[in-house]
């Protein structure tokens, strides 16, 4: 039981020599964290990303054998995700799972900028500059990014909680944000996609 | 377009409360401007990357334990309807080849109800016309094991506007009723045979304009954000004509309710307003209004019918109401954001749950007076809190931490943690006490909790953004004695005709999130 795919000989079309596709779950962990990734940046909505790439992986796994072995599992991934958001945006009239449909439109249409920043990803070295730069913050600001990111709380209840207004906790949240990306992208360019 | 302004734009954006206005012309400089398409994805991969390495939730071991359980699940539950509907069929020898024979095989898409599970396990199917026949034969079938089961599981899905019913003998999502804008709260009402649920213009993920203190401004339709004050109300669904019959106006964005014992009354939380409301559901009106504070959320009635208590979040304040009159008898403090309440069957405890303290209020519900607070293991965010009909155990959904949490009835000290989906709010217990149903929000699905186990057994695929579980009984009245499994007052055993009809006061305790009674 489980879904692991079954190791399985396949001819290379390429050497025409016998390759073995590697377990499917390996595939899944190696891919998993990159591919989130991906799917946001096509504006998924935060809550859904991790829904959009369970699909991605289900369909992978489905069609698995349509995959070419030793080619990049992650961009064949990657265009299921891709195929995903589109459908999402046809089929859904009102916002549903992606941000506002005109962004949404806009990320899907320069598509091959995300794919291509995403060749390359190193999410490890990414998240450990994130851990670096989020700890020189002040602990008022650690604070809003752990219940903004960690937790899942709304910039509406953080300001409740905060005792601020609405919009002063977003622009708090933005100047977090703005100075972690630019504390990165000085300590390590390259890191980002 | 300046730097201020993108970026004020893009902080509106990542927080999710953009407006469409300001979305056109995002996009219209993102259209013109790579680095600013750039500057927009580097913020949205570098916080996904953050929310993944530091929510436990949404870890590699996580997200690869909920791919495998969405697998599992869906390919067990395909395969043993399957197989009970062939042999219903007397095609018993037939139903394993139209089963999935074994995942490595299939790897079902995701079921968002009956008919795209039996897409699923028919897919391998030739004949179109097999196929037809036995969808029709299996749809058949699935209404007589509902009517067999005794109940039925109803669904609020906030995301999708709808009710899902489930049978819960296939466990199986095998209907949906389009009900109104974000469905939550949801309660049977067994004197009408109606469902009632609480609906809201305001759509999931946007929030309505505020003013210059941060207040929500009510009053108008909000069609720029996409909120409609005008869709706020109770809907009230047959449970045999499977349709919204109609809408009761209920004040802005009700959230959460309960009926007066004798069923005909609502006293209902207008969040927005600070305010409770009693609504006669024979007349549609609303008779009294009645001032609380701050975020008005959780309702729910003592079991004599006497007191409502109504959760206040905002500075933790529970208000005691006097139910026929709504005259306020008191009101006392437990903090940090009280989300729901629920009572011993001898109507002597109330339990109340903190969400941002995770903690657990045992409440002398005869003086009004905290007698205890039990801390809730770390990282819970009590949402729902329901009490068995035994009076034994109190159970607790924690949201975010994804589990449901045993508590002892008596001490109110946790007994065990059930992992279930991803952040479980509403819950309902089956009529015999052995099944706990809870709604998870980000998972898409309703856990069904074996209470004698104490282990979740399976997952529902339902409609998205699952809010509130009520628990429905399938027996129409036809003259004829039959067996309610809910007892006198819920708690105890008992057989009712149906001239008299199921005891109203038990069946209160079915419910969705928070309240029951």
């Amino acid at each position: 039981m489980g879904w692991r795919h079954p190791t399985a000989a396949v001819n290379s079309p390429e050497e025409n020599e016998t390759v073995v596709i590697p377990e499917f779950e390996g595939l899944v962990r190696e891919h998993q964290a990159s591919l989130r990734a991906f799917v946001r940046a096509l504006g998924v909505d935060e809550a859904w990303v991790d829904d959009v790439a369970q699909e991605a992986f289900i369909v992978a796994h489905r069609r698995f054998a349509e995959f070419q072995a030793g080619t990049d599992f992650g961009k064949w991934v990657r265009t299921i995700a891709r195929n995903l958001a589109v459908n999402e945006r046809r089929k859904e009239a009102r916002r549903s799972r992606l941000v506002p449909a005109v962004i949404a439109d806009l990320l899907l249409r320069h598509e091959d900028e995300v794919d291509a920043d995403f060749a390359g990803l190193g999410i490890g070295r990414m998240i450990t500059s994130l851990k670096d730069c989020v700890g020189r913050l002040t602990p008022r600001s650690q604070e809003l990014i752990r219940r903004r990111y960690t937790a899942g709380e709304t910039a509406l209840a953080l300001a409740r909680e905060f005792g601020m207004k609405p919009d002063a906790l977003r622009q708090a949240l933005l100047r977090i944000r703005l100075t972690v990306k630019k504390c990165i992208e000085t300590a390590d360019e390259g890191v980002l996609p | 377009m300046s730097e201020t302004r993108f970026e004020e734009l893009l902080g509106r954006l990542l927080e999710g409360d953009i407006a469409s206005s300001e979305a056109e012309e995002l996009a219209h400089a993102l259209e013109l401007r790579p680095d600013l398409r750039l500057n927009l994805r580097r913020h949205l991969v570098l916080w996904e990357v953050w929310s993944q390495a530091q929510s436990e939730e949404r870890s590699e071991e996580a997200f690869v334990r909920a791919l495998r359980l969405r697998q599992r699940l869906e390919g067990e539950d395909a395969g043993v309807f399957a197989d009970e509907v062939m042999s219903k069929l007397g095609a018993g020898s037939e139903s394993r080849a139209l089963a999935p024979t074994a995942p490595t095989d299939t790897f079902p898409r995701r079921t968002g109800g009956f008919v795209t599970i039996a897409g699923t396990f028919f897919g391998s199917l030739r004949h179109r016309w097999v196929l037809g026949a036995v969808t029709f034969a299996a749809l058949s079938l699935s209404m007589i094991l509902v009517r067999r089961t005794g109940y039925e599981v109803f669904v609020s899905d906030e995301a999708s506007g709808a009710v899902t019913i489930i049978d819960p003998r296939a466990n199986l999502a095998v209907a949906t009723i389009p009900v109104g804008r974000r469905p939550r709260a949801i309660h049977f009402s067994p004197s009408t045979r109606r469902v009632y649920i609480a609906v809201t213009g305001a759509p999931p993920g946007t929030q309505p304009e505020l003013d210059d203190r941060g207040n929500p401004i009510f009053g108008t339709d909000f069609g720029d954000s996409g909120t409609y004050r005008s869709d706020d109300g109770i809907a009230v669904v047959g449970v045999d004509q499977r349709r919204v019959l109609h809408k009761f106006d209920a004040g802005s964005d009700p959230e959460q309710f309960a009926f007066s014992r004798d069923g005909k009354h609502i006293i209902l939380s207008n969040e927005d307003s600070a305010t409770a409301r009693i609504l006669n559901v024979e007349s549609g009106r609303i008779e009294r209004t009645i001032a609380v504070q701050g975020e008005p959320e959780g309702v729910g009635t003592t079991p004599d019918g006497k007191v409502v208590y109504v959760t206040c979040e905002t500075a933790g304040e529970i208000f005691v109401l006097d139910a026929p009159t709504g005259f306020v008898i008191t009101h006392f403090n437990v903090g940090g954001r009280p989300r729901s309440v629920d009572f011993l069957p001898d109507g002597s405890r109330a339990f109340i749950p903190s969400e941002s303290t995770g903690q657990m209020h045992l409440i002398d519900s005869r003086t009004h007076r905290k007698l205890k607070s039990v801390d809730l293991p770390k990282g819970s965010r009590p949402m729902c809190v329901k009490v068995d009909r035994a009076g034994r155990r109190v159970y607790v959904s924690t949201g975010r931490a994804g589990t449901v949490l045993v508590l002892d009835a008596r001490t109110a000290e946790v007994l065990n943690s059930i992992r279930v989906g991803a952040r479980p709010w509403g819950m309902a217990i089956s009529p015999d006490d052995r099944l706990l149903y809870t709604a998870n929000g980000l998972s898409d699905d309703v856990s069904v909790v074996d209470l004698i186990a104490e282990k979740e057994i399976t997952r529902i695929k339902v409609g998205r953004r699952p809010w509130g579980v009520a628990v429905v009984p399938t027996g129409k009245c036809l003259g004829l004695r039959e067996v309610w499994p809910w007892g006198q007052n819920g708690h105890a055993n008992s057989t009712r005709s149906c001239e008299q009809g199921p005891d109203f006061a038990q069946m209160q305790t079915v419910d969705g999130p928070g309240p029951g009674f």
